[in-house]
This record gives C-alpha cells, sequence and structure tokens, in this order.
C-alpha cells in the first residue's frame, strides 16, 4: 500500500513531533508498505494558523491512505484519512490561559476560537478512524470536540537502544527548553535538593540564556550542567547512567522522555499536572509525582539519592511497564486490520 | 463570496400562501436571482411554480425554459407534470424516504433550517463567551416547557448560541439542534427531529427537563459529543441546502467550475461563514492568480 503519513512543520525546530512521524514512516516500510512524510509549513498565531489548515485542503495527495498525525495536518481531504492524533491547537483550546497562548477574550480572538473549533471537528469527523497518542490527548478531544478517539501507544525512539546501567551520582532531563517543557523549574528544584547531586538538564531552545541566568543567580553552576545538544549514542549513556529522571513539563500530550527513562530503567520524578507522563508514572511505584513546586521535586529527588536502592527497584518496575511498546500492533491498528 | 454571471430564476406564485417553502427558497437565492413574475422578465433562465395551481404554470408548461414545481405534502403530481418537470419539490417529513417517488424529484426537509446561518459553538467555546461577557460558567436555559416563560425569538437565539446546556420544546428546538447546543427535549419532539436518545438529544419527560439539563451543562465530555452530533444531524436531516442545490443542478443554473470556486467549496466544507477572516484572506491572498483566470468578485 502507498501510505502518506502528514504532518506540520514548524521550521527550525525539532522535538518529539519530528521523531514520532519518521519513527511511523519507518515501521510503515518495515510492515512492507511504500510511505512517506508529507509536511506544510505552519504558523500558529491566531491569524495565519487558519492559512495553514486551508492549505491542506487544497493540496492534493495520491496514495492509498492518509495518516494524519498533528494539527493542521488532520485538515488533509482525502477519501482514506486515518488521524492519529499527536495534538490539536492546544494554544487555542487546553493552553488558552498559558502565556504563550494568543487567544484573549477579545471577539476576535472567540470567533477565531469557535470557527477553529468547527473546522477541526469537521476535518477530524472525516476520518475512517480516530486514533491519539495517548489518552490525555483523546481525552482533550472527547472535551473540546466531542469525539471519541481510540488511543494508540508506541515506542519512542531509541527505544532499542536504550539500556539501564550503573546509576551515577546525577539526575537527567532531555527537553526542547521551551516553556511547555518548564526547564526552569527543574533548574529552581535544584536549589531545594540537600543532597550533593547533580542536574544534567541536555536539549535546545528559545530558553537557553534564561536558564543559564537563573544557574548563576541561584548559584547552582557546580550542580546544574546545560550541556546542549547531545548525539543519540551520548544520549542512551545519559539515560543508562543517571540515578534518576526528572520530567516536569506542563500537561504533555505523551512524553518520550518518560518512555525513554523507563526503557533504560529509571524512575521518573514528575508533577501532578504534567499530562501524558501521569499515564506511566505510578507515584511511589515508578516514580514520583509530585505537587509540582520546586521543592516538591527537589524532595523527591532527595528521597531517591538517600536510598538507591528504591531507585533501582522503581527502574527496574519502570522498565516492566514498558517492555510490551512495539510499533507491530500501532501498524496493525492503523491499518485497519 | 464570488458571483460569477448569476442565473436568474423566474417564481410562479402559488395562489395559497407558502411559508413552507421559504427556507428552500432562501437557500436557493445563494446561487441565483429569483425574481416574482413580471412581464419586465423575459429572458428567465429557469422557472420554480410554487405550486401546481401556481399562476402562469400551464405557460411554463408549453415552453422549453427548464422547470421546477413544488407539491404539497401528499400531492401525487400529473402525468403532464412527471413528463415536462425538470424538478419536483416534495415536502419530507420524518420518516419519509429521502429519495423521493422518481427521479426528479428533489425532497426537501420539514422542519428544515439552513444550518449554515447558524454556525454551532462548542460547550467550551460558549464557556469563553459567558466569561466575556461576564455571564455565569454555568447557564442552563429552558424554554418552550409550561413552566418556563416564553422568550423573544432574538433572545432565544443568544440564549441558546450562549447556554451550557438547554432544555428546549417547540419551534426553536431545530435552532438549538443547529447551533450545537447541548439539549434536552421530550420524546414527541425528538421524533419530530429524527433525533435520538443519548446519541443527538437527551430525551426526558417534561418535569424532569430541567433537572437533565442541569446534568448535562455539568458534564462537558456528555455536553460537547451531543452537541457536535446535534449539530450534524441538523446538517444532515433538516438542512435546506441539499435541496437547494440539487433543484439547482436539475434546472442546469451555473455550476461551480472557476479556480476560485474550488477554494470557496473548501471554505464551504468547513462550515466557514460568508466574509470570515480566513475566507477573506485566502482570497485576498489568492486575487492575483484568481483574476488572471477572470474571477474578479469576492465577498467584503
Amino acid at each position: 500500500m502507498d501510505i502518506c503519513v502528514c504532518g506540520a512543520q514548524a521550521p527550525f525546530v525539532r522535538g518529539g513531533a519530528e521523531l514520532y512521524m519518521e519513527n511511523l514512516v519507518r515501521a510503515l516500510i518495515d510492515a512492507g508498505h511504500r510511505a512517506e512524510l508529507v509536511r506544510l509549513p505552519t504558523a500558529f498565531d491566531k491569524v495565519r494558523v487558519f492559512d495553514a489548515a486551508l492549505a491542506w485542503r487544497l493540496v492534493p495527495i495520491d496514495a492509498d491512505l492518509v495518516i494524519a498525525t498533528n494539527f493542521p495536518s488532520y485538515f488533509v481531504r482525502h477519501p482514506r484519512k486515518v488521524v492519529w492524533l499527536l495534538h490539536q491547537h492546544r494554544t487555542a483550546y487546553d493552553a488558552v490561559d498559558a502565556p504563550w497562548s494568543d487567544y484573549g477574550l477579545d471577539d476576535a480572538s472567540l470567533e477565531a476560537q469557535r470557527l477553529l473549533a468547527e473546522w477541526d471537528a469537521r476535518a477530524l469527523t472525516e476520518a475512517e478512524a480516530l486514533f491519539t497518542t495517548s489518552a490525555v490527548v483523546a481525552d482533550r478531544l472527547a472535551r473540546y470536540s466531542g469525539l471519541a478517539a481510540e488511543p494508540l501507544y508506541h515506542p519512542p525512539p531509541l527505544f532499542e537502544s536504550l539500556h539501564p546501567g550503573p546509576a551515577r551520582n546525577y539526575v537527567f532531563c532531555p527537553s526542547r527548553l521551551e516553556t511547555n517543557k518548564r526547564p526552569g523549574l527543574l533548574v529552581e528544584a535544584m536549589a531545594h535538593v540537600a543532597a550533593p547531586t547533580r542536574l544534567v538538564l541536555a536539549g535546545r531552545g528559545t530558553l537557553q540564556a534564561d536558564l543559564d541566568a537563573t544557574v548563576t543567580r541561584l548559584g547552582l553552576s557546580e550542580r546544574v550542567e546545560l550541556p546542549g545538544f547531545v548525539t543519540d549514542e551520548q544520549l542512551v549513556e545519559l539515560y543508562a547512567n543517571a540515578l534518576a529522571v526528572v520530567y516536569a513539563p506542563f500537561d504533555e500530550d505523551y512524553g518520550y522522555v518518560t518512555l525513554q527513562a523507563f526503557s533504560a530503567g529509571k524512575p521518573v520524578v514528575t508533577s501532578e499536572d504534567a499530562g501524558g507522563v501521569l499515564e506511566w508514572v505510578e507515584d511511589g511505584v515508578t516514580g514520583f509525582v509530585t505537587d509540582g513546586s520546586p521543592a516538591g521535586l527537589g524532595a523527591a529527588v532527595d528521597r531517591l539519592v538517600a536510598d538507591p536502592e528504591l531507585a533501582q527497584r522503581m527502574g527496574d518496575k519502570a522498565r516492566e511497564r514498558v517492555a510490551d511498546l512495539s510499533w507491530e500492533p500501532v501498524v496493525t491498528r492503523l491499518l485497519g486490520r | 463570496m464570488i458571483r460569477p454571471g448569476r442565473a436568474t430564476v423566474e417564481l410562479l406564485p402559488s395562489r395559497r400562501p407558502r411559508p413552507d417553502l421559504r427556507p428552500v427558497l432562501q437557500a436557493l437565492a445563494r446561487v441565483a436571482d429569483l425574481h416574482a413574475s413580471d412581464r419586465s422578465l423575459t429572458d428567465p433562465q429557469a422557472r420554480i411554480a410554487t405550486s401546481t395551481d401556481a399562476i402562469g404554470l400551464a405557460r411554463a408548461l408549453r415552453d422549453e425554459v427548464p422547470l421546477a414545481v413544488a407539491l404539497a405534502a401528499g400531492e401525487e403530481p400529473s402525468p403532464e407534470l412527471v413528463e415536462r418537470a425538470d424538478a419536483l419539490l416534495v415536502p419530507r417529513l420524518p420518516g419519509d424516504d429521502e429519495r423521493g417517488s422518481s427521479a426528479r424529484t428533489v425532497t426537501w426537509p420539514v422542519p428544515s433550517i439552513d444550518a449554515a446561518a447558524h454556525p454551532p459553538l462548542t460547550p467550551f467555546v460558549r464557556e469563553r463567551w459567558r466569561e466575556h461577557l461576564g455571564l455565569p460558567s454555568v447557564l442552563v436555559l429552558v424554554t418552550g416547557f409550561e413552566s418556563t416563560t416564553p422568550l423573544r425569538d432574538a433572545a432565544v437565539r443568544s440564549a441558546l448560541a450562549l447556554c451550557s446546556s438547554a432544555a428546549v420544546r417547540g419551534p426553536q428546538t431545530l435552532l438549538a439542534l443547529a447551533l450545537g447546543a447541548p439539549l434536552v427535549t421530550d420524546a414527541s419532539e425528538a421524533a419530530r427531529l429524527d433525533a435520538r436518545d443519548d446519541v443527538e438529544v437527551v430525551v426526558a419527560a417534561p418535569h424532569d427537563a430541567a433537572a437533565a439539563a442541569e446534568e448535562l451543562a455539568h458534564d462537558v465530555r456528555w455536553a460537547a459529543r451531543l452537541g457536535w452530533a446535534a449539530r450534524l444531524l441538523a446538517e444532515r436531516r433538516h438542512d435546506v441546502r441539499p435541496a437547494a442545490d440539487a433543484v439547482a443542478a436539475r434546472l442546469g443554473l451555473p455550476a461551480r467550475t472557476r479556480p476560485g470556486d474550488s477554494l470557496e467549496s473548501r471554505l464551504d466544507e468547513l462550515g466557514t461563514p460568508p466574509g470570515a477572516a480566513p475566507a477573506a484572506r485566502a482570497f485576498e491572498r489568492c486575487e492575483p492568480f484568481l483574476a488572471l483566470a477572470g474571477v474578479r468578485e469576492f465577498a467584503s
């Protein structure tokens, strides 16, 4: 079968969404199909966001099947459209009150939200099957669009390479350094960690300079390391040798970091508003779910530093939790078999 | 929107009022200019007789101008009409077969609504509007039941667009469906609209309707599911536009064929109201190219 995977392109941004699309294409090819990724640039301000959606309506895609992944790629017109939803345009929905949302309570914003909600519902209703990457995304779809979808879980990037290793004296977090990932919260948490352990916060993003300043302001230069971009090989080793992973984004869709940490046999310290992360982290079993305050996160890290055997037990449980993840059943469901 | 070379259609008046036809004719007016029969109208591209005893129908049957004839509910057309008319307009009541009795039959739903004129609002958007207007975060509307005070039409529309949920009975129920209001109604009203319990509406006995609406208002997922399904029902079963489009096609009125029309069609299928900001922006950005193709008129 010839299959086009459709996804939005945010120029110069590379993160979980891009890996998810590429790995889906690879999984389809591994299953014996011809598959290609089709991406169109998009912008997320409340005026131009409609342009990209409309562009997808007008693009001819000759394939036996299309699999749309995220907003606005699911506006693609095709007689056989399957949607495996990573997310809608969240700043118009669940993140409308977030600092980065440009939707206010003015008439123009409200009409833009109304129209976007209607466009979304129509484009998604066209799909012959509607899946989401997690229960969190399915719940948002039910809440904001009134549509039912089946969560379909897939393995994270590097799933086959990640492995447990001896825990050294640091906690780890790989993340885009962007507001919704809240890397600053992790740095602030380190100011509350009594134990002499370090945080390695890998990744790039627009908050780099702010984080550097926060580290200096809090006197954490010796305890917080910001190595920037790391290669896949380095990433695997950083996971393997960490005591634990600390990850507290705002209402994450799915959260590859959690799944990668579990694959490496590491517990995850998170916050109670972390969204999809909470589908995996069971408080006291595979990590700690804190109140999301710097003090709460810091206390959880202290507890794991003080009891490495607890961290090991939790990490073992975490690895068991993701052991069954595989692309094969995902592809089977997406193709309606 | 683009209005390239609109056709002129002559309306042959009925000897009896036909208010039931009005929604169909209003929808048809989107694609053609409708004129009352008049001596000054010399060369119409099509005619619509608003009943089988319409003034001028006998003359219309003798020439070759494309002709549509509106029948009353249950009325059998004469063999001459079946032979000559390009379209026979037949009201379709709930439970009736949508196909009609002959290939030339075009059914229109009763009750009917021009759904595109009443865009839907999801529960979340309603909540945002209430916040904007300083209204309570949860707002339940009960109207059309004996214990409630009737509201003016204009007030009902606003209230149906803003409420968290509504218990409605009477002529405004179809409007509530079209607006995607999470809706409670009684069994007879649900049957009149072909609505199913817990699919498009909640069916409740009159004395339980207010309480059911209150419960629905506090369950946003349930409300969102019912509201969107209600909207789709209004479009699928009660929208007059498909009937109007079918009549237009049978009368040979110009179909959309110009380059800009595919853009308009894409906007239409997403439910975009005429003049909406994204539509105006799309046309503005395409204008130089559409102008090259001879498409020059755009919506404001």
